[in-house]
């Protein structure tokens, strides 16, 4: 079923339609969010936080923006909040599964948690907007309205981004 | 050199496209929470302007009857006999609609 009958089915109260909107959104939600977080509990939380939001107000959804757009904008907004009620942006390294392993490969690892560090170490307004772009496609505009921000300030946070990735990869 | 170049350049970042965790979420169960805490909102805001009406409505009958006491009774009579004859049919009209819905 197409997501634009299944939002107008949501809407007026369809809790399976609900389900199957959610469930579709799912893997892109939660790949976002810990990509954001690099917690487990806190991609959790936010996680389940947002599709709440956003059952709760779907009424408000306007059909104009994919509904994946819908619930990145709400999680970027709960992960917002959370910073800035903990004052805390950190990623630490207690936070990757020990247990966690890439093609089994320990040097896949070690690369994987310097990167993660790279990427912690940016700001979380330039981190979302690099992930939206690189991770996801999502185009310049549409990373504005997700954020709130005007197309040359997502523009060049980005471009800060990049430079600054390509800038830390070669220290190392 | 775009910005999507650039980062084709940073082979390394592919490695980000796994997750290192995973975990799973009841939808069932948010949806279900969800939907409640929905209606209880909607309750919430039909108590509010009941609230809100009333308290209007009583608020512009105690001045029109400190103006005008044989005024007050003429509305009386007319709000008594316009109300039933609109409210019970819009609220027929909701109740049938909500069993078509369902």
């Amino acid at each position: 079923m197409e997501e634009s009958k299944l939002i107008e089915e949501a809407k007026s109260g369809d809790k399976f339609a609900l389900e199957r909107l959610l469930s579709n959104n799912y893997p892109i939600l939660k790949g976002y969010v810990i990509k954001m977080t690099y917690d487990k509990e806190l991609s959790k939380d936010i996680v389940q936080e947002t599709m709440l939001r956003a059952v709760i107000n779907i009424n408000k959804f306007q059909q104009q923006g994919k509904f994946s757009t819908y619930l990145i904008k709400i999680a970027t907004n709960l992960y917002r909040d959370h910073l800035r009620k903990n004052k805390k942006a950190g990623y630490f390294e207690e936070d990757l599964p020990s247990n966690f392993s890439l093609e089994n490969s320990v040097i896949a690892k070690l690369k994987y948690e310097e990167l993660i560090k790279i990427l912690m170490s940016l700001s979380y307004e330039k981190r979302s907007a690099f992930i939206l772009r690189f991770y996801y496609d999502y185009p310049y505009e549409d990373i504005g309205k997700i954020l709130d921000l005007k197309l040359g300030t997502v523009k060049s946070r980005i471009h800060y981004a990049v430079s600054y990735i390509k800038e830390k990869l070669k220290e190392d | 050199m775009t910005d999507k170049d650039n980062f084709k350049e940073i082979n390394e970042m592919k490695l980000l496209s796994q997750n290192p965790f995973d975990f799973d979420v009841d939808i069932t169960e948010i949806a279900e929470k969800g939907l409640a805490e929905k209606s209880r909102l909607k309750n919430i805001k039909d108590y509010i302007i009941f609230a809100v009406l009333s308290i209007s409505i009583l608020g512009l009958m105690a001045a029109v009857s400190i103006i005008n006491i044989k005024l007050m009774m003429i509305l009386e009579i007319i709000i008594s006999s316009i109300i039933p004859l609109s409210v019970i049919p819009i609220t027929i009209y909701k109740i049938r609609r909500a069993e078509l819905e369902n």
